[in-house]
């Protein structure tokens, strides 16, 4: 069972990783095997059956960092999707506004924030990564974080001001808060 | 049973965002052996889709496997697909982990996302989808 599909050339040199050492971490960690065509830039991912570390839903981890990766994380933060608690999730911008390429980076802009000031404010909030790039907004989340930072990131798209959105984040964050601290300090009668 | 005349089943899950459904056939896909999905174990719409619930509808189906003497499968996962979104929600993986952790010898997994070559509008109306 193998699974194949297309990198973005700029981001095949990011895969691989000098001397091949981020292609080799994650195949040491994951037990598959990963052969990459770095001039049309395919990949094709197998399970290595002689691996100590083989498992057969590892290959859909792998392809899930490779994706990751190719959507513009670094591989550091990448390879957090290797424990199964972490999701991707890639929204493709143009099925979303449309084709204009004024539209978009006007969008992704507002995504960012002068000098990555609203990324970063997601990030904390939400305890996710996110990357912006090309044509895609990507995050790596688990699947609680994930629901507030798509859901903040849809709020940003649709275009509402951005302290309202920093509102919402915040109440969402100190909500989780609330919940951690419930569960640590519970009365034990 | 001898190991060479080991009994497979074909473990098929649907995973969207909106639900998560488990069906158990034999190889053939005609017999259903067991199903399950997010609406039968947990109790709001909202949490249908959500990891913890597709682990619930792994466990169940594997229960009854069990105790049918089928003790390897093949997974099947899938994806709405068409003009709909191409990828698993986030219920698969976590099913299939179940699936495997509760003793069940995992055979195959394969994606099945019926791939459009080409395909009726999206829905969303002329200016696309606003969220």
């Amino acid at each position: 069972m193998s699974i194949l599909f297309k990198l973005n050339k700029s981001r095949v040199g990011v895969v691989i990783g000098t001397d091949g050492e981020t292609k080799k971490q994650i195949e040491d960690k994951l037990g598959v095997e990963i052969i990459i065509e770095s001039k049309t830039g395919d990949v094709e991912i197998k399970p290595d059956y002689e691996s100590e570390q083989y498992d057969p839903l590892n290959v859909l981890n792998a392809k899930k960092i490779i994706k990751a990766i190719n959507r513009g994380f670094n591989p550091v933060k990448a390879m957090k999707l290797a424990d199964p608690e972490y999701e991707l999730e890639i929204f493709n911008l143009i099925s979303i506004l449309g084709k204009s390429n004024k539209k978009l980076k006007r969008i992704k802009g507002r995504l960012i924030g002068r000098n990555g000031e609203i990324r970063k404010a997601i990030e904390r909030f939400a305890e996710c990564y996110v990357s912006i790039y090309g044509k895609t907004v990507a995050i790596i989340a688990d699947f609680e974080n994930l629901q507030i930072a798509r859901k903040a990131i849809n709020m940003l798209i649709s275009g509402m001001p951005h302290h309202v959105v920093l509102k919402f984040l915040e109440r969402r964050y100190s909500e989780k808060q609330k919940e951690r601290f419930r569960e640590v300090y519970k009365p034990d009668f | 049973m001898s190991q060479s005349e080991e009994k497979y089943a074909i473990v098929h899950i649907f995973s969207s965002y909106n639900n998560t459904l488990v069906t158990a056939t034999d190889l053939s896909g005609a017999e259903t052996f067991a199903k399950c999905s997010g609406g039968m174990v947990v109790k709001a719409d909202r949490d249908e889709s959500n990891p913890y619930a597709a682990m619930q509808c792994g466990f169940r189906v594997a229960s009854v496997l069990k105790d049918l003497a089928i003790f390897a499968i093949h997974i099947k996962v899938r994806a709405p697909g068409g003009n709909r979104s191409q990828t698993p929600g986030p219920g698969a993986q976590a099913c299939i982990r179940a699936l495997a952790r509760s003793g069940l010898k995992v055979g195959r997994i394969e994606e099945v996302t019926p791939k459009s070559h080409d395909h009726c509008r999206r829905k969303g109306g002329h200016r696309g989808r606003r969220v």
